[in-house]
């Protein structure tokens, strides 16, 4: 049984993907997410670590029927571009809400979960998807 | 700089082909191009492709390719810029001759979709996106443009109904497309009714998956006399490329590339967008094709689909938009369209065009890879 995954490149993203791990300029006060090495606004490059609060509103989404390869049991997934109260937009699948609860301006809170399986033996990749905050 | 011109155009019908691979689709548009010159020799080939490594196992492509069509040697290299690819190797076929190092290059784009079904080539184009903050949480390509046509729905107030005139348009402009993947038309109904890929993109607002090459040769002005009775002059070039992480952008109703690379491409030629003739853009999904209608100058914003639906963009308007029928009908090889474009443009200049034919001096090739991430924008005149 061959893995597809690989490890150390799933471990090298684990606290982007875990717990929303940003990367904040130290000049500008830009927070950006994904992490950066160099600031896009001011190009300085003193940027700190910084975790995001991880509550935030659904400003768009989509529910996917059509899945790529090895995403099967998951479908149809649903996907949103969720901003945070820090400003930051994040890229996410929604959980625990059905399809017709899902508006714009949605309130929303991350949690860690399961984003797909390698297989039976191989690797379990984990990230953030986000839930409604009430109900 | 030196002046290019294009002096021949080749390409293939689109399509599934189970007996044509990447070499037998470029050898029907290159050696089709080549005729185009007298089958005088070129110097160099710049091959535009996406999925030739993840699809068909095939690097080193430029010499593949070469060797195929029996071009002898001659420096040979693959481009990629996912399904900005070909404009990307036309900008590049550009550079080598405007710099002075060739006189005579062939650009090609070719594409091979069809071999395995659509969740492998569907994992295959998802590649175009962020591999480590998109495609790991499983969304499509056709997701990330799913977000951001319900925001423009939204925030426009377009309904379901006004969005389909995008395909109905483009299908009966490629119903007069001898070499078109899907030549015949549909109805608002029939968009409405397809079958949900992502939620708002039904199967009528998505470009198919298909087969194709398209070949171009690019000559100096010196060289451009003798190679063709009709040259057209690539009056002007421009590339830009944006934040791959989608949700990174301020404002995910534009794409800046396009913005960027198109005000080069205006300035490089001295033009405005009023006097484009033929517009050739990079409609992958129904929301897309309004958008770049909007960054590239041509309507305001949120105002395209209501346009439209009163007859702006249509053939015998200026300018007229894919008459060809877009990537939504025409079809979208991923990395041949950028070169199919500008073959189809040339052919309109200097009036061989085997469908809509459009009456004009200048017109416009837009090609985007990613969603907006790689954009060029190439601007010809007769």
């Amino acid at each position: 049984m061959s893995m597809k995954f690989s490890i150390p490149r799933t471990w090298r993203e684990r606290k982007a993907h875990y717990v929303l791990e940003a990367t904040k300029c130290s000049k500008c006060g830009k927070i950006h997410y994904p992490p950066r090495i160099v600031c896009d606004n001011c190009r300085s490059r003193e940027l700190v670590r910084i975790k995001l609060s991880g509550t935030g509103k659904v400003l768009t989404y989509t529910i996917q029927h059509v899945v790529l390869d090895g995403f099967r049991d998951y479908a149809p997934m649903i996907f949103a571009i969720i901003e945070l109260e820090e400003g930051v937009r994040i890229l996410a699948s929604l959980t625990d809400v059905t399809p017709k609860q899902i508006k714009p301006g949605l309130r929303v809170k991350a949690v860690l979960r399961k984003i797909v399986e390698d297989g039976k033996l191989g690797l379990i990749r984990y990230g953030v998807k986000f839930k409604p905050l009430e109900g | 700089m030196r002046k290019v011109y294009v002096v021949g155009v080749g390409f293939t019908k689109i399509g599934r082909f189970f007996d044509k691979g990447l070499r037998e689709l470029f050898a029907e548009a290159s050696l089709k191009a080549l005729e185009d010159i007298g089958n005088e020799k070129v110097e160099a080939l710049v091959v535009g492709n996406m999925m030739s490594s993840s699809l068909s196992e095939q690097d080193n492509l430029g010499a593949v390719l070469a060797d195929y069509a029996g071009l002898g040697g001659i420096p040979a290299f693959k481009v990629e810029a996912a399904c900005g690819s070909g404009g990307v190797a036309v900008y590049t076929g550009f550079s080598l001759i405007a710099s002075g190092l060739f006189d005579v290059v062939m650009v090609s784009g070719v594409e091979k979709e069809t071999e395995y079904p659509t969740r492998i080539v569907s994992k295959g184009l998802a590649q175009a996106s962020d591999a480590e903050y998109e495609m790991f949480y499983g969304i499509s390509f056709t997701g990330l443009n799913a977000l951001v046509m319900r925001m423009y729905m939204e925030k426009y107030g377009v309904s379901r109904d006004e969005m389909s005139i995008w395909p109905v348009l483009m299908h009966k402009n490629a119903s007069k497309n001898p070499y078109a993947q899907l030549p015949f038309e549909v109805t608002i109904e029939q968009v409405k009714n397809s079958m949900m890929i992502a939620d708002p993109i039904r199967l009528l607002d998505s470009s198919p998956i298909g087969d194709g090459a398209a070949a171009i040769i690019l000559a100096s002005e010196k060289f451009a006399r003798k190679l063709s009775d009709t040259p057209v002059e690539v009056a002007g070039v421009g590339m830009a490329t944006d934040h791959i992480y989608i949700a990174y952008r301020e404002d995910l109703l534009k794409l800046k590339a396009t913005i960027e690379a198109s005000k080069k491409a205006f300035s490089m030629a001295k033009v405005m967008p009023s006097q484009i003739d033929i517009v050739e853009e990079h409609d992958a999904f129904t929301v897309l094709g309004f958008i770049n209608l909007e960054d590239l100058g041509f309507s305001e914003r949120g105002k395209t689909p209501k346009e439209m639906l009163q007859g702006r963009f249509h053939p015998g308007d200026k300018p007229t938009v894919n008459p060809s029928g877009g990537l939504k009908a025409r079809g979208h090889p991923v990395g041949a369209t950028g070169v199919y474009q500008v073959a189809e443009v040339t052919m309109q200049l200097r009036g061989d065009y085997p469908g809509i034919k459009v009456q004009g001096e200048i017109g416009l090739a837009h090609s985007i890879g990613g969603l907006g991430t790689t954009v060029t924008v190439i601007i010809l005149k007769r």
